[in-house]
């Protein structure tokens, strides 16, 4: 006897399934099942997987055959399931689902009674007749329900038994059902797990889903646990054969492999008078000769021979025509985009003007990039500038359809804190408890610890249960903090991973040919007009699916700023003032600039890409990059992996020639050379793993998935005996294989791959070439493209004078809404432009607001306040952002006058009806000729200070105000006005601390303005303190953050007793002493960042 | 005039009982207050509650309850009404509460000024509402907004405990008689801050660098008018007192209580029917003038010898007739003891409910209800309060817990009110009573025994696997019958012995044989069966 379990609910039917698709399918085969249907409601979002966990098994030599299917509940409480017998009925399915989910919001679906005749026209279906409990539901819509499916061909009556106290009665009522409508009957099993054992986290799961503690749950929870994958023998008691029997007719029926789906990329990409691969060729050699000036160097030539003939093997032409054309756009449309990950390694891609990486100036890997034996599509991720991403996003859209382009979805899942929140409130725990644990997770793997929390935390007085002595799986008698603890620890740890709603991926498109909804069911996402598809970016690669990532990045907004900025200095650089110089761009940016590179050296690099970090402007200076392939080991380098691996040391070691470099034989040799013998790029760490421990290609190939999805399932472990076993078996030393497992492990997510890394290293030589040749407008496009990077506009106009860079404050009548850049008359080719701070940084000031000021401004200067809020139409709170920003001062005198004026402006009847932002052109022109009729009639009208002076703020109110409504301040440092007072008058500033000795004890006070705890750093936590004079960087030992816990979390200005560390020109401040300073400031309440 | 504010900083931390803990009241996840134990662990207001955990690991945070401070502050108000028939409560636009008290009446009453604040000291500090007392400062002004206002900044006098709450005002003391001082003086150097008014407002004052209230009222009007809404200028107005500062009096709650004294001594119960008669008519003719029902009434008798007896009695449904409240008296009266004459009858009664003017559906229960009321009330009288119970059912798959028994009380009566007697089960194959404890049955011969006749299974199994997290139960429910045929014992001896495989094929047509039906389980994890239940 077989059986097929036709109606089986994964962990994708969300807060509902108790079991992973793949836990699933192992259990049915475990059992000797011949067919398994994962039959999520409304969703196919689970079957990929089970699809995936199927063929492994298959290889394994275990057979059991994956039905794809669907549950959907219907009006009369009743539960209907499709089951796909073909392709076609595989894409009536996925239409079906897509239709219906379509019609409702994120997460839910509508189905209507009428679609399931017309749009679910032949697929299987099982009909399983509900409880009918529900009031509100006539006996009525159950005959409707009844009626029409009765002319459904394929239809069966479901009768599933769970030991219920009315089994007996709804198989009579199936049993009458089926033979009025004249319907086969089936079992099925309503399968919400794949063992009995996993009821509590079913019940959780609903409490979650509910909102409630379990307690509460009554009846709404399952009465027992047999909604589970049962053995044959217990099957084969509790049903009639012959509705045993039935399940296998209908896997029999059933033969559709997600195998057959065909992926067809669009066509219409490619002229009619020729075939893709030939297009491919002509588009590539275009891109070659420009690229090279039409003189393609030989190897070039061999390798895009190389390249096109496995594209054109694998079919992926159109994958390349599809993101040439969205890249085409984009330069058409003056978008800054540059692609990056292992496309880097592709000359063609290079040649299509997709990536930006000239190949001879790195390792380019092809393989990394496409390879024959691995059969997985390429990656292409191309980065847009971040503020314009939405106009290729709707380029898309707009050219394939919705009906053919829908992002990919991110499968949202349970982590330790959201797992330990939602277990907590289901287990009626104080959310106080819940908070302090997922604040504190090391008590993790410490189940005693676990306990210790929960005594302390006083936890019975929460739990209404007095007799609570069993915990559910033990059985042993257990007091109340101990069992709860185990509970609640079981629950967490199995909770974990599983999916909570699917969200839209960060810009993976998917684009077909035909309609998309025929290959995997669509969804609407939260965000208007956007759509997602059921599956994440594993599911679409399991499948061989090609993806085009459309990301954002800040970086490429600032750098286009900048090169805009740049382009209007006045006639710098060029070698006679006669004619006009070409424009900057990046292509044009000279290479081995040296003043660059000498810049760099120095730790200068606030504001430039990837290397701005605190980290990375630690290790410049020890670097000292002269190279661009330096920049490229310089950002992959301080990186978790290289860091938790203990690469950094040796490296810097043997680059400064303190240490010999060496290798174990000529095979690592190869692979390590580049990087001086030390594993930094994954590439490196991939290869060492084939040619030290012996590692098959696939092998190696299984490691790399391994190593991305590290930390998520852990699967990483499995390798690490054979990884160390094929080393020491080849007489690698053991401490080297140990560490090299270690690399593979801060890999995990934030390794990065050689070509990756060379993408990135080219937009930091870029940034930091514009940073040192024009530094203002670097500062400016920077302030003008926040949020983004590391640093606040605050700091970065420290930075900028610090640069003796003239920053000029907002002022409504001299200030656009961007930051700008201003030349005297006598301005010389070598000095800087004068910065004037944008009406931006003007917190709570829209940007509509910002462009009808500049627009009004441009008709004729204002000349009172009255006339900037009547002509600029300003709202109360459009002023108030204003006046608090110091924005008025210059037509009114100060911030005090200019509120006293402003409060009276709103009893002079203002002359024209506010009108919104939205407002079109035509009405904006109108009201530009009406604005000027007012200020020429009523240009003495308004005197609104009633004969009253106000007097001035003082200087410590007035930074305060420009603290707290811009963020900074261009009048004196807080600190600058402490240092007159003990006992900061007695403390070192950030310039003094260069002139200090190492080990020698100083004292320093300043600002909080960052708290980092990386998790890199074994608990350490770095403070920055930014004083009038720089940012000083201080470390605090674990010893001390216990001391000091208070001063830590709560100080906003801090004095600090310690010790300097130095190291080349890196100064840091080994924190003794925290000193809180806070009351000091007198109310300049200055908000503190914190990087985690 | 002369009004006296009572400020009450803790009040939000003192609704709740002092505690050894460190404990923070927080509003918006923020710290409003805390106790001293929480701010020597570094808590202060302000702080946040995540960061609170963070410094504390055994911090109590509790939300804020205004409902309850409210109350408090009415019992307060009631007290205080003994010093001045002009109380008001007061709450402030930042929720603060006080309690205000005209005084310049009482003033020579209380032997001045001096007298008066001590007694009202000393009734806040040493008060049966707080273990604790109250921390309190006082306002003294000629309007109410200035006397509130000095109040909160603590200027005027002050004889605060030592207790000290952070995140409450500072105290600072002021023993002089503070009736003399120059008040307004005080006010006009108030930080702006204090103004009791919108904080748009002070923001838009400190914006234009006013500091001190004598700042803003030095102004000439009509710029302020000019600059701020009508209710701000109102409000400098009534400060000043230029304006009246109209109030809603603070009136103590209304109770009935009436005495009859007997000069001779009443030395029977046959004694003691006229007057309670009396006095009954005299409570109806109150709850009748008034349109109130009451719900409890309370008899006190006193003897010559002082001694006292008192009958409580509380009722299940509000009252205002005079025949059912003589006839729930009587009964209780039957139990007074009568071995010494009583000199005092005195009854009252303090719980009122409005008398309800809604029209009643024809057909509601509400008569019904009403009569069942009246005798629960006289079953109770009679036999007293724990005498009664009640069915209470609760969703649940566990029998004992879906089914269980409690004490007859209010809840029981509005179901029947509003017709939710309807018990919540589904499952027709439950009996409806439950044993208290379910009773182990024997085996013998591999056959269940109860009362040394053989159980046969009928129905099931119906399979219960829940409350895993306290106590892990699984059970397989079957509904047994006692047969009482002996023919039909021959029919059934087919039936498979190991119960818990059984088909549930068997069905209702053999009820007939059947001398009665059993609800039983058998406890798949102590391996025992068990009798739960009998079928009527």
């Amino acid at each position: 006897m077989s059986y097929a379990e036709l109606h089986c609910i994964s962990n994708f039917t969300f807060l509902r399934g108790a079991s992973r698709p793949e836990e699933l399918v192992n259990t049915a085969c475990e059992l000797g099942y011949q067919a398994i249907a994962i039959t999520d409601e409304c969703s196919l979002a689970g079957v990929v997987k089970a699809h995936v966990k199927a063929k492994q098994l298959e290889k394994e030599g275990r057979h059991i055959k994956l039905i794809i299917g669907s549950e959907f509940k219907l009006p009369d409480s009743s539960t209907l399931i499709a089951l796909a017998t073909n392709k076609s009925r595989y894409q009536e399915l996925s239409a079906f689902i897509t239709l219906c989910r379509k019609r409702s919001i994120k997460g839910e679906y509508q189905l209507l009674l009428n679609d399931l005749n017309i749009h679910l026209e032949h697929c299987l279906l099982i009909y399983v007749p509900g409880a009918n409990k529900n009031p509100l539901t006539s006996p009525n819509t159950s005959q409707d329900v009844q009626l029409l499916l009765s002319h459904h061909e394929n239809l069966w009556v479901g009768y599933q038994r769970l030991y219920q106290h009315d089994d007996e009665s709804r198989y009579q009522k199936a049993y009458q059902l089926a033979t009025t409508m004249n319907k086969p009957m089936v079992a099925c099993g309503n399968v919400h797990m794949h063992c009995h054992k996993r009821k509590p986290l079913q019940d959780t799961l609903t409490a979650i889903k509910k909102n409630t503690a379990l307690s509460l749950l009554g009846n709404q929870l399952f009465s027992n646990s047999e909604n589970y994958l049962r053995p044959l023998d217990k099957l084969k008691k509790i049903y009639p054969p012959a509705l045993l029997n039935e399940t296998l007719n209908i896997a029999d029926r059933c033969h559709f492999s997600l195998e057959e789906l065909r992926y067809e990329y669009p066509h219409e990409l490619v002229p009619p008078n020729l075939k893709a691969d030939q297009y491919l060729l002509q588009l590539v050699t275009q891109g070659a000769n420009k690229r090279w000036n039409n003189q393609v160097p030989e190897k070039i030539q061999q390798q895009i021979k190389r390249e096109l003939t496995l594209i054109k093997e694998l079919n992926y032409e159109y994958f390349f025509l599809t993101v040439h054309d969205i890249v085409c756009f984009a330069r058409q449309e003056n978008i800054l985009c540059q692609g990056r990950g292992s496309a880097a390694n592709s000359v063609v891609c290079y040649c299509l003007f997709i990536t930006e990486v000239d190949p001879s100036r790195i390792a380019v890997l092809f393989e990394r990039f496409i390879s024959k034996e691995r059969n997985e599509p390429p990656d292409i991720d191309v980065d847009f500038e971040h503020e314009r991403r939405e106009e290729v996003i709707q380029y898309i859209y707009k050219k394939y359809s919705r009906e053919r382009a829908a992002l990919a979805a991110t499968v949202i899942s349970y982590r330790s804190r959201s797992a330990i929140r939602d277990v907590g409130k289901a287990l009626g725990l104080n959310t106080q408890i819940t908070e302090k644990l997922s604040r504190s997770l090391g008590w993790w793997d410490k189940p005693d610890e676990l306990q210790q929390q929960f005594y302390k935390c006083g936890l019975d007085a929460d739990i209404n249960h007095p007799n609570l002595t069993h915990a559910y799986q033990s059985g042993k008698t257990h007091d109340n903090h101990a069992s709860i603890a185990t509970l609640f620890m079981q629950l967490v740890h199995e909770i974990m991973g599983f999916p909570r709603h699917l969200s839209q991926h960060v810009g993976g498109f998917i684009i077909s040919n035909g309609p998309l909804s025929r290959l995997v069911p669509i969804e609407n996402a939260s965000m208007p007009e956007r759509t997602v598809i059921q599956w994440d970016k594993d599911d679409i690669e399991a499948l061989g699916l090609l993806k085009v990532d459309i990301l954002a990045l800040g970086m490429l907004s600032a750098i286009q700023k900048m090169l805009a900025l740049a382009n209007n200095y006045p006639l710098k650089n060029t070698p006679n003032n006669s004619s006009t110089p070409p424009p900057i761009t990046l292509a044009s940016i000279p290479d081995g600039d040296r003043a660059t590179y000498d810049m760099l050296c120095n730790a200068d690099s606030i504001g430039v890409f990837q290397v701005e970090s605190r980290a990375q402007i630690a290790m410049l200076p020890r670097l000292k990059p002269r190279v661009f392939y330096d920049l490229v080991i310089q950002i992959a380098l301080v990186r978790p992996g290289p860091i938790q691996g203990e690469m950094v040391h040796p490296f810097l070691r043997r680059r400064e020639k303190r240490e010999p470099v060496s290798y174990e034989n000529e095979a690592i040799r190869t692979v390590l050379e580049r990087t001086l013998g030390v594993p930094i790029f994954q590439e490196q760490v991939i290869k060492l793993a084939m040619v030290a421990a012996g590692f098959s290609g696939g092998e190696a190939d299984q490691l790399r998935r391994a190593m991305a999805s590290w930390g998520k399932n852990g699967t990483l472990w499995q390798f690490r005996e054979k990884l160390l076993d094929g080393m020491l078996s080849r007489n690698y030393s053991k401490d080297f294989a140990e560490r090299i497992f270690e690399q593979m492990k801060g890999f995990g997510s934030y390794g990065f791959p050689e070509s990756h890394a060379a993408s990135f290293a080219l937009l930091v030589y870029v940034s930091a070439w514009l940073k040192c040749h024009y530094p203002a407008a670097f500062y400016a496009a920077l302030i003008n493209s926040q949020p983004m990077g590391f640093y606040s506009p605050s700091q970065l106009i420290q930075d900028a004078q610090r640069h003796h860079i003239d920053i000029l404050p907002i002022d409504v009548q001299l200030s656009d809404w961007d930051c700008s850049l201003h030349f005297s008359s006598t301005h010389k080719p070598l000095s800087q432009p004068a910065l004037r701070l944008g009406l931006r940084l003007v917190k709570g000031l829209s940007m509509a607001t910002g462009k009808r000021i500049e627009a009004a401004r441009a008709m004729h200067s204002f000349r009172h306040l009255a006339d900037v809020i009547e002509r600029a139409q300003l709202n109360q709170s459009d002023r108030l952002a204003l006046i608090r920003a110091d924005a008025t001062a210059s037509l009114s005198g100060h911030r005090h006058q200019s509120h006293w004026q402003n409060l009276a402006a709103d009893a002079e009847p203002i002359m024209y009806e506010r009108t919104n932002a939205n407002n079109n052109k035509t009405n904006q022109d109108n009201n530009r000729s009406k604005a000027s009729l007012a200020a020429n009639t009523h240009d003495t009208r308004q005197d609104l200070n009633d004969n009253i002076t106000l007097p001035e703020p003082s200087e410590i109110q007035d930074i305060q105000a420009d603290y707290r409504h811009t963020g900074l301040t261009l009048r004196r440092h807080p600190m600058a006005l402490l240092r007159e007072h003990p006992p900061f008058s007695r403390c070192k500033r950030c310039i003094d601390l260069n002139l200090l000795q190492h080990k020698r004890f100083v004292v320093i006070a300043g600002i909080v303005t960052g708290r980092q705890q990386p998790g890199t750093a074994s608990g350490v936590i770095f403070l920055t303190l930014e004083d009038e004079t720089g940012n000083i960087n201080v470390i605090v030992w674990k010893n001390r953050q216990e001391q000091y816990r208070e001063e830590l979390l709560k100080s906003k200005l801090l004095l600090i007793k310690g010790v300097v560390e130095r190291n080349a020109s890196v100064i840091h401040i080994i924190a003794g002493q925290l000193v809180d300073c806070s009351n000091a400031l007198q109310g300049l309440l200055l908000p503190s960042r914190d990087f985690h | 005039m002369y009004w006296l504010c009572i400020y009450l900083p803790a009040l939000p931390l003192e609704v709740f009982e002092p505690s050894k803990q460190a404990v923070a009241i927080i509003e918006n996840q923020q710290v409003l207050l805390c106790n001293d134990v929480a701010a020597k662990q570094g808590i202060e207001p302000g702080l946040t509650a995540s960061t609170s955990l963070a410094l504390s690991s055994t911090i109590v945070l509790i939300n804020r309850e205004p409902e309850k401070e409210q109350q408090l502050i009415k019992h307060l108000a009631e007290q205080i009404y003994q010093f001045s028939s002009q109380v008001v409560a007061y709450k402030n636009h930042n929720q603060e509460q006080s309690v205000l008290l005209e005084i310049g009446s009482s003033l020579r009453l209380f032997n001045g000024a001096d007298s008066l604040l001590k007694k009202l000291h000393t009734m806040l500090y040493k008060n049966p509402l707080s273990e604790t007392g109250f921390q309190h400062f006082f306002g003294l002004a000629q309007t109410i907004k200035a006397a509130e206002l000095l109040a909160r900044c603590s200027k005027g006098y002050s004889l605060a405990q030592e207790k000290t709450y952070h995140g409450a005002e500072n105290k600072k003391k002021h023993t002089h008689p503070f009736v003399q001082h120059n008040h307004w003086h005080d006010v006009m150097q108030a930080p702006v801050q204090k103004l009791d008014c919108q904080e748009k407002i002070i923001r838009q004052c400190l914006d234009m660098g006013f500091n001190k209230i004598g700042e803003i009222l030095a102004l000439p009007t009509s710029t302020l008018t000019k600059r701020f809404n009508l209710n701000f200028i109102n409000y400098l107005d009534k400060l000043q007192g230029k304006t009246q500062d109209p109030q809603i009096w603070f009136t103590p709650k209304e109770y009935f209580h009436r005495e009859i004294f007997s000069i001779d001594g009443l030395r029977s119960h046959a004694d003691l029917q006229q007057p309670i008669k009396k006095l009954l008519t005299m409570l109806c003719d109150y709850l009748l003038q008034r349109q109130l029902k009451c719900t409890d009434i309370t008899w006190i008798f006193t003897r010559f010898s002082k001694n006292k007896n008192t009958l409580e009695i509380n009722l299940s449904q509000p009252q205002s007739s005079y025949e059912n409240l003589l006839e729930l008296s009587k009964i209780h009266l039957d139990q007074l003891p009568m071995d010494s004459p009583v000199e005092n009858i005195f009854l009252s009664s303090k719980n009122f409910i409005k008398k309800n003017s809604r029209h009643t559906d024809l057909f509601s229960s509400h008569e019904k209800c009403g009569e069942f009321s009246l005798l629960a009330d006289k079953i109770k009288s009679k036999l007293g309060d724990m005498s009664l119970w009640q069915l209470k059912t609760k969703e649940s798959h566990l029998p004992e817990k879906s089914n269980s028994m409690e004490y007859f009380g209010k809840q029981y009566l509005n179901k029947i009110k509003n017709n939710e007697m309807n018990i919540v089960n589904d499952n027709d194959y439950r009996p409806a009573w439950l044993l208290q404890t379910p009773v182990p049955l024997k085996e013998k011969n591999k056959c269940l025994l109860f009362n040394n006749n053989k159980l046969h299974l009928i129905k099931g199994p119906e399979r219960i696997q829940c409350d895993w997290w306290s106590n892990r139960d699984s059970r397989d429910y079957f509904i047994a019958g006692l047969a009482n045929k002996s023919d039909y014992l021959k029919k059934t001896s087919s039936i498979n012995e190991n119960p818990n495989e059984q088909t549930i094929i068997n069905s209702y047509e053999n009820v007939g044989c059947w001398e009665s039906f059993y609800w039983i389980y058998y406890d798949r994890i102590k391996k025992t069966w068990y009798l739960q239940g009998e079928f009527s």
